[in-house]
């Protein structure tokens, strides 16, 4: 249900905007009208950078990341000579206007740069989803270094969710030119280019919770808050999800406490919304 | 300015001692000239035309405006910050400062430098100052951030276009829409090729010696100024340099006439 907005919703939610906002949540709606368990579209394109080797663009609502993946060859370590590299960065870029976190612009109330680089080279490691032995050209001579560069180039709520689709997508997107080893040089044909193997894959989904003024016990739960629900609800849970419905990842940052109950309807819902994500790479891999 | 974006010291580095497989390549490509035989180039265009031009403008939220454009392959994205106050000295003009950023995947071979983007900002920042009203924002400040997503040539071109479109829906006053074209030109500019790819553009690494130089051109159509000019390589004669910078005019047109019917549809 839209709410009606007369010209004193507009002034109250103009003078003070946490109360409009916290007092709509009270109620039981949102600002653009969907309900507490409802997603906003998402869309995926995959491979629309061509100096990349493979790279996806994903918008959820007013979020928009791109990702890129460039392969080079690399020396393995010595002490994982069987091993390639993934080398997996994140970075605000400077049209979202986010200077420092949170400030002007867009901002991220929760995590800088550096924390969703770790969260998502966490998840991308722990749910198995490239074995980095299938990275290596010969054993302890040469290997690939995969460079994933995702860039956040709008902010407008879950960054994390977008962060984490871009580069799984972009990464089985990617394609790597086959190399032959000839007398300890690498040669590299770039006419035939394989796949990376890969295996199941995390998926993120965010909640954004808040305490209810009516009843102190009771907190409500959003999901995929944008910024400005976000930035006043006073606390995120991130569930990840892989796409045979495991659970890999949970974080919980700030806010009212859960109860194990909470917790399980998020999951749930987590599990739900990495169902039709599924399904929207699977589409768009086609 | 140590903020998102430029916080080169927080990546996770690269393993010492990677090759870009561009390097090691096989087989090397033979084919290197730019005009097939029957005089259109590799893409099929003719050495006048350009690329298609694709434009979107209000994509990334919670900024004063922004602006998306594709040359081709090149992807440009630019958004406008402000006019907001500023920390800096007393000045009744108001200031613009353009910042420009190569995302990390967005070159074939290698991300310029800090150095190199610093020195973009400073040739657009300069281009387009000369088209805003800076006096109708005294002690307030205009940021103009852009990021090429992917650089396929022209890449200038593209920036200039797409801050001009920002700057357009934004709601700053301008007293022009600056345009810009790049053309890149064989020896005695007997061949002028507009809007090249990054194929066809020269650079010191290229082994194509067909194309000696290129050459940018920004010009305020209305004015009928030109606000910012950059070329590398030689121009032999006064008669290949003005040849040049005629053919950038024209092309310049051509793109403005793109960009206002853009703005038209809009309003």
């Amino acid at each position: 249900m839209v709410l009606s907005q007369t010209k004193m919703d507009l002034d109250f939610r103009l003078l003070f905007p946490e109360e409009f906002i916290k007092q709509i949540l009270d109620e039981g709606y949102r600002e653009d009208g969907r309900s507490h368990n409802q997603t906003r579209s998402t869309t995926l394109t995959v491979g629309s950078f061509k100096s990349a080797d493979g790279s996806a663009v994903v918008r959820i609502g007013g979020t928009c990341v791109a990702c890129g993946v460039k392969g080079e060859l690399a020396n393995p370590r010595a002490i994982s000579p069987k091993d390639g590299f993934i080398v997996l960065n994140v970075e605000y870029s400077l049209v979202t206007g986010s200077e420092k976190l949170g400030a002007i612009g867009g901002g991220e109330k929760f995590f800088s740069s550096q924390s969703l680089t770790q969260i998502i080279q966490d998840i991308i490691h722990s749910s198995k989803f490239i074995n980095l032995e299938h990275l290596c050209i010969e054993e302890g001579k040469i290997c690939w270094s995969l460079n994933v560069d995702v860039v956040v180039l709008s902010c407008d709520g879950p960054v994390i969710d977008a962060c984490v689709l871009a580069a799984v997508s972009a990464l089985k997107n990617a394609t790597l030119p086959s190399v032959e080893i000839e007398s300890e040089k690498p040669l590299v044909s770039m006419a035939t280019r394989n796949h990376l193997k890969t295996g199941q894959y995390p998926l993120m989904t965010s909640f954004a919770i808040h305490k209810k003024e009516v009843s102190d016990t009771n907190i409500g739960v959003l999901v995929d808050p944008t910024d400005d629900e976000a930035q006043y609800c006073t606390g995120i849970v991130c569930i990840a999800v892989t796409n045979d419905q495991k659970l890999t990842g949970l974080y919980k940052y700030g806010g009212p406490a859960m109860t194990s109950d909470d917790i399980q309807k998020c999951i749930r819902k987590a599990k739900k919304q990495a169902t039709i994500l599924v399904k929207l790479i699977d589409n768009t891999m086609k | 300015m140590a903020g998102a974006g430029s916080g080169r010291r927080n990546r996770y580095l690269a393993p010492e001692a990677t090759r870009n497989p561009l390097l090691c390549l096989k087989e090397k490509k033979e084919d290197n000239s730019i005009l097939r035989s029957n005089q259109l180039r590799q893409d099929g265009r003719s050495c006048t035309d350009i690329r298609p031009v694709s434009i979107q403008s209000g994509i990334v939220s919670h900024v004063t405006s922004s602006a998306y454009i594709e040359l081709g392959d090149t992807k440009v994205l630019c958004s406008i910050l402000g006019p907001r106050h500023t920390q800096k000295d007393f000045n009744l003009e108001g200031q613009v400062l353009c910042q420009v950023k190569f995302a990390p995947f967005s070159c074939h071979f290698q991300k310029p430098s800090q150095q190199e983007e610093k020195f973009m900002s400073s040739i657009i920042s300069e281009a387009i100052v000369g088209a805003i009203r800076t006096e109708t924002f005294p002690k307030l400040e205009t940021l103009v951030n852009i990021v090429v997503l992917e650089n396929d040539g022209s890449m200038l071109t593209a920036a200039i276009l797409c801050a001009s479109i920002a700057l357009a829906t934004s709601g700053i006053e301008m007293k022009d829409l600056p345009t810009a074209c790049t053309v890149s030109y064989s020896d005695k500019a007997s061949n002028i090729y507009y809007d090249p790819t990054i194929a066809e553009e020269y650079s010191t690494a290229n082994e194509n010696k067909d194309v000696i130089g290129y050459k940018s051109v920004v010009y305020l159509p209305l004015l009928r100024e030109i606000s910012g000019v950059y070329q590398v390589g030689v121009a032999e004669s006064h008669s290949v340099s003005s040849q040049l910078l005629e053919a950038c005019i024209e092309g310049g047109l051509r793109y403005h006439e793109r960009v206002r019917q853009y703005l038209k549809d809009l309003a």
